[in-house]
């Protein structure tokens, strides 16, 4: 028995190792297609990207790549969409075999881009950069190009294609305040009075709650441009950063306690969803649709949806609330979004060369984010366009994400997106100040334990006090407790010893 | 014939009930699938709706040939998927019944470590590109599905249930290994094989993993993942519309959810009564033995 | 005679002294049938094995499997020395232990129902109608069971109010979720586990059943003589498998139906999701395969321990 048991994890082995092997090979095989014999030096640039493919992306691709090498760039792009659904698990897959693709896509807010160079997935593109990404330095300004850097050198190329400074946010609806002819509040006092008018006037079973996912709220942060500390900014939903550099734990300050007493007078007022913790997000996108809503704490992209349930509303029927119109907005990070180049890569520059040129010109970007004019879309001004679709269908043939790889610079909006949306979003503020972090990143590896246990307790006992359906006096010090001995405290002084570190550099 | 009793009353009774509490969730999903988006919004699900629509349904349909051939695909995975692994599976339970041979109970549990013990998706994928399951209708069908232990043990509990006399008499009567197993055996064990044969038909049709992973040939994908790339879809031009891109007024994503449902169990839902005669109850052993 | 045939006790052991290669040559067939399923297992399952070694690695992928960091036990501390440990493992044992006991009493009954009924429509039709729910994804019942839950317009909430009572807030209540999901997940899986005792029952010989009869056995003595002694190995041995996964709680379905809603953590919080949630921005792959070693351990273990017993008192339920 014994015997046969060496005998099988040999074997296991020999044959674990002759797999590797044989997979290596295919690796080879598929980089010398990819350079292909050409006499040009056509090098591919493969991206893998999340989503699917659009139907005409055989189409217009090529026309990419065309229009790409006609202006000088030998780049050959060929993308590879991943189901949203395997997506980590792909990802992870092709960088542990050492797949061989040019460009990844990050999202630094579900793995940020440190995670995957210390693990050794990234190459250092500061000298590509350098060479070959002079569009991408001229659109991004600092605040972008030092969200995609760890330890000074540069891992990914940014997509700046929002402007991050409109936090904290809040559009309210025109058409509805003038059905009841109210007007349009002036603080929050105000506002909470209007809101509980149209809330005991609205018509219809769905009552026009505020749209907000409770299990993922820790804080309720209408109010906080008025607080007299602002600004500040509450860094990965707990830590609490101030201009003044101080670190602390944002459940112990003054703030939380100020938006906690705002979510639970708007919780007994009835404002607030009764099951606001079980909120999902396709509930808040169905009720952000469905028009049966008065204020939302973010944006509206489009007045489509609204218009069955709302057939007059227009693009102007909506406001951003600005209580403090003096104070300056705050930009607290550069941009989550980016792209990056693996390590596995044979030809690094390809991405950096085709990323440059998308950020040339109008035209290139068009080509590429919006398609064929004409075909899939229309100009409707200078920055906007209108989608064009194929007949009976309801998908455009080919479209580009501009959240991926798009750039502020180009991005085109739409006739029907509103034009708070447009100010507040796709709009540089000039005014707004960087946060003193916002470039910061915290390395959380020694801490991972702790980290992870606050963020479960967070969910736990933090979320109904900072959605108002407990309430905070006699829920605060129990979750404070809890927090504590899941390891807050560490986690909060592991980020200010880096954070300080960070600033005396 | 015996009396209708007050057991057998409440059995009916018992059994009704839990089945309208099994069909109503499927009748909505039905009903929702057919409904108007926006009364779904208004309204939320109901039996009732305000309007009914065939536009979730349009939708999926209007790539036709796409999802027609995903049927195919599907189907044929699923049906030589299914046989092969009936096949395989079948003829390893078999064995470790067999009360002869020696070393069935350490085959047993070196089939069981891999029900507990996983390496995870990263070395499977590397195990399939060096064996060249990748893009092709193999990888389809063999990685993963072809042979599950615990479809095996179901069997092989089944076969070993049945009574040791069978066996005895047939060798005495100088049948030898192959003739007891395909000539009693396997038939004996139909009710079992029919209800394995139903895990692996839905595993293979409910499949999309393995597509996801191993296949980049469009023409391969099975229906499962097409629909699921349909709602992927939906998600992306959800944020477009975020973006201000599309004006198509809203998508039917509720209903697409359901309809979807609908389209991937219509196949099985009409299945399963074949498949049903083989619990018919009256399977008489001694029958089989002459 | 090359099958075999009957042995005795001398026979056994002499074969037992032969080893395998002798056994092998006995029966030829059965280990001939058995390859392609012993080849299959060893290469898309032992072959990966080495894998799990990154357990214990700082994984780094330019490295790879043979030239990370070896850390030690590392991997399993962010787990280890958290407080929410002992409570999600006990809720993922709890939960479990429930779902085995429930589901597989619920299953055995509808079964032996189905066998009373003697209305071939009927118990078809029914019988198709219960594998309805298992066809529909968790996701899809999260939405159902919010209809009937939900504060405002839940069913559940309008019969209190009808007689008289006050309206729940369910989705705060941590104490009431256990009882659901185990009513959940029975509706969700009975349909289809009695699929499998149905066969067993099928299996019994007919034959069995006449001679009780005869003896004056009445319908409901047979049940409990003859029935479920006889579907009692396919019981254990489902029991048996079910242990071995008893570590691995269900994550479709809590993630569907308790999503993020820190209230119910708990009592509903597993150790798929709370790894799940601690290692979702973070995104190492070694640190998951640990958290899974470790539950494979486990359930192994106690499969081992359990097998052992049941083989001690009843042989024909052990898994090997």
């Amino acid at each position: 028995m014994k015997k046969a048991l060496l005998i099988l994890i040999s074997a296991m082995l020999a044959l674990a190792l002759l797999a590797g092997c044989i997979t290596q090979d295919t690796g080879g095989q598929t980089n010398r297609q990819g350079s292909g014999d050409d006499q040009k030096q056509i090098i591919t640039c493969r991206y893998v990207l999340p989503g699917s493919a659009p139907t005409d992306i055989d189409v217009v691709e090529p026309m990419i790549n065309e229009a790409m090498q006609k202006a000088g760039v030998n780049v050959e792009l060929k993308r590879e969409y991943i189901p949203w659904e395997a997506w980590e698990q792909k990802t992870n897959m092709y960088l542990s075999t050492g797949e061989v693709f040019d460009l990844l896509n990050v999202m630094n807010d579900i793995i940020p881009i440190s995670s995957y160079v210390s693990r050794g997935a990234l190459a250092d593109i500061t000298d590509i950069m350098n060479q070959y990404g002079s569009n991408i330095l001229a659109t991004n300004p600092d605040i972008m190009m030092d969200a995609v850097k760890v330890n000074n050198r540069i891992y990914g190329i940014p997509a700046f294609w929002v402007e991050f400074s409109h936090s904290p946010e809040m559009t309210i609806r025109l058409d509805i305040l003038r059905k009841y002819n109210l007007p349009v509040p002036k603080n929050m006092e105000e506002l909470t009075e209007t809101f509980e008018i149209v809330m005991s006037k609205w018509e219809g079973p769905e009552k026009p709650y505020i749209p907000i996912i409770g299990a993922q709220t820790t804080k309720f942060g209408l109010a906080q441009k008025g607080y007299d500390s602002w600004p500040f900014w509450v860094y990965d939903n707990f830590i609490y950063v101030n201009q003044h550099g101080m670190v602390a734990n944002y459940f112990e300050t003054e703030e939380f306690k100020q938006d906690c007493k705002w979510a639970r007078l708007w919780y007994q007022k009835g404002l607030i969803h009764p099951d606001v913790l079980v909120f999902k997000s396709d509930q808040l996108n169905a009720q952000l649709d469905s028009g049966n809503w008065f204020i939302h704490a973010g944006t509206i992209g489009s007045i489509d949806n609204i218009k069955k349930n709302y057939p007059d509303i227009t693009v102007d029927d909506f406001a951003f609330l600005n209580f403090n119109p003096e104070k300056p907005n705050l930009r607290p990070y550069g941009t989550r979004n980016m792209n990056a180049v693996p390590k596995s890569s044979k030809n690094p520059e390809a991405g950096v060369m085709f990323i440059n040129w998308l950020y040339a010109n109008q035209e290139n970007y068009d080509l590429y984010m919006y398609g064929r004019e004409g075909i899939d879309y229309e100009k409707t001004g200078a920055r906007t366009r209108k989608v064009l679709l194929k007949e009976g269908q309801s998908v455009p043939a080919y479209f580009a994400d501009d959240w991926m790889i798009g750039n502020i610079k180009y991005l085109r909006t739409s006739e029907t997106t509103p034009t708070a949306t447009i100010e507040m979003l796709y709009t540089i503020d000039t005014t707004a100040v960087n946060s003193i972090a916002a470039s910061f990143t915290y390395d959380a590896s020694d801490v991972m334990a702790e980290l992870a246990n606050v963020r479960t307790e967070i969910q736990a006992s933090i979320a109904p006090i900072a959605c108002g359906v407990v309430d905070y006096e006699t829920e605060l010090p129990k979750a404070l407790e809890k927090l504590k001995a899941a390891g807050m405290d560490k986690v909060i002084n592991e980020y200010k010893t880096q954070f300080e570190a960070f600033r005396k550099k | 014939m015996k009396k209708f009793s007050m057991g057998t009353f409440l059995i009916y009774l018992f059994v009704t009930l839990f089945s309208i509490f099994c069909f109503l969730p499927m009748l909505l999903t039905l009903i929702v699938s057919f409904s108007d988006e926006m009364s779904i919004m208004r309204k939320g699900y109901s039996f009732f709706p305000e309007k009914f629509s065939v536009q979730a349904y349009r939708l999926i349909f209007q790539g036709g040939s796409n999802v027609m051939q995903g049927y195919a695909i599907s189907t044929f995975v699923t049906v030589v998927g299914t046989l092969l692994a009936l096949l395989i599976t079948g003829l390893a339970a078999y064995t470790l019944s067999n009360k002869n041979v020696k070393y069935r109970n350490a085959m047993s549990l070196y089939f069981f470590v891999t029900m507990v013990f996983s390496a995870g998706v990263v070395p499977w994928y590397m195990i399939c590109r060096a064996l060249k399951l990748y893009d092709n209708i193999f990888a389809l069908i063999i990685p993963n599905l072809l042979f599950n232990p615990f479809n095996m043990f179901l069997i092989k509990n089944f076969m070993s249930s049945l009574p040791d006399a069978l066996r005895e008499s047939a060798t005495i009567d100088g049948a030898n290994d192959a003739y007891i197993a395909l000539r009693i055996y396997f038939p004996l064990s139909l009710p079992v094989m029919a209800t394995v044969g139903l895990f692996y038909g839905l595993a293979y049709w409910n499949d999309w993993w393995n597509a996801i992973i191993l296949v980049d040939n469009r023409n391969l994908y099975p229906v499962q993942f097409l629909l699921l790339q349909l709602k992927s879809q939906i998600q992306m031009i959800r944020d477009l519309q975020y973006l201000g891109g599309i004006t198509t007024g809203p998508l039917p994503s509720e209903s697409v959810k359901m309809a979807t449902a609908i389209i991937t169990i219509g196949p099985i839902v009409l299945l399963y009564p074949y498949l049903q005669k083989y619990f018919v109850k009256g399977l008489v052993v001694g029958s089989v033995k002459g | 005679m090359r099958g075999g045939g009957c042995l005795t006790m001398q026979d056994t052991k002499l074969i037992r002294r032969n080893g395998l290669i002798k056994d092998i040559r006995r029966n030829k067939f059965s280990y001939l049938i058995i390859l392609p399923a012993l080849i299959y297992t060893f290469i898309f399952s032992y072959c990966s094995y080495p894998y799990i070694l990154i357990a214990f690695q700082k994984y780094n992928y330019e490295k790879g499997i043979f030239g990370s960091e070896w850390v030690g036990l590392k991997n399993f501390e962010f787990f280890f020395l958290s407080r929410k440990a002992p409570e999600v493992t006990w809720n993922t044992i709890y939960l479990n232990f429930l779902f085995i006991i429930t589901g597989t009493m619920l299953a055995v009954v509808i079964a032996i129902m189905l066998n009373e009924l003697k209305c071939r429509i009927f118990v078809k039709n029914t019988q198709s109608i219960m594998l309805f729910p298992n066809y529909l994804s968790w996701v899809v019942v999260s939405y159902m069971l919010y209809s009937f839950f939900s504060t405002e317009h839940g069913i559940i909430n309008k019969v209190i109010e009808a007689f008289g009572g006050n309206r729940v807030n369910w989705y705060i209540q941590p104490n009431v979720w256990p009882a659901i999901l185990v009513l959940m997940r029975i509706w969700k899986g009975a349909g289809i586990n009695a699929v499998i005792f149905l066969a067993a029952i099928t299996g019994i010989d007919e034959f069995i059943f006449q001679a009780a009869s005869i003896d004056g056995a009445n319908r409901w003595q047979q049940i409990w003589h003859i029935t479920i002694p006889l579907i009692m190995p396919t019981v254990t041995i489902m029991t048996l498998l079910a242990i071995g996964k008893i570590m691995y709680g269900d994550f479709g379905m809590i993630y569907a139906l308790i999503g993020d809603n820190g209230v119910l953590y708990p009592t509903t919080d597993i150790i798929d999701t709370y790894v799940f949630r601690a290692l979702r921005k973070i995104g190492d792959p070694s640190h998951a395969m640990a958290i899974s070693l470790f539950q494979s351990a486990v359930g192994f273990l106690m499969v081992y321990g359990s097998n052992w017993v049941t083989r001690k008192f009843f042989s024909e339920g052990a898994l090997y």
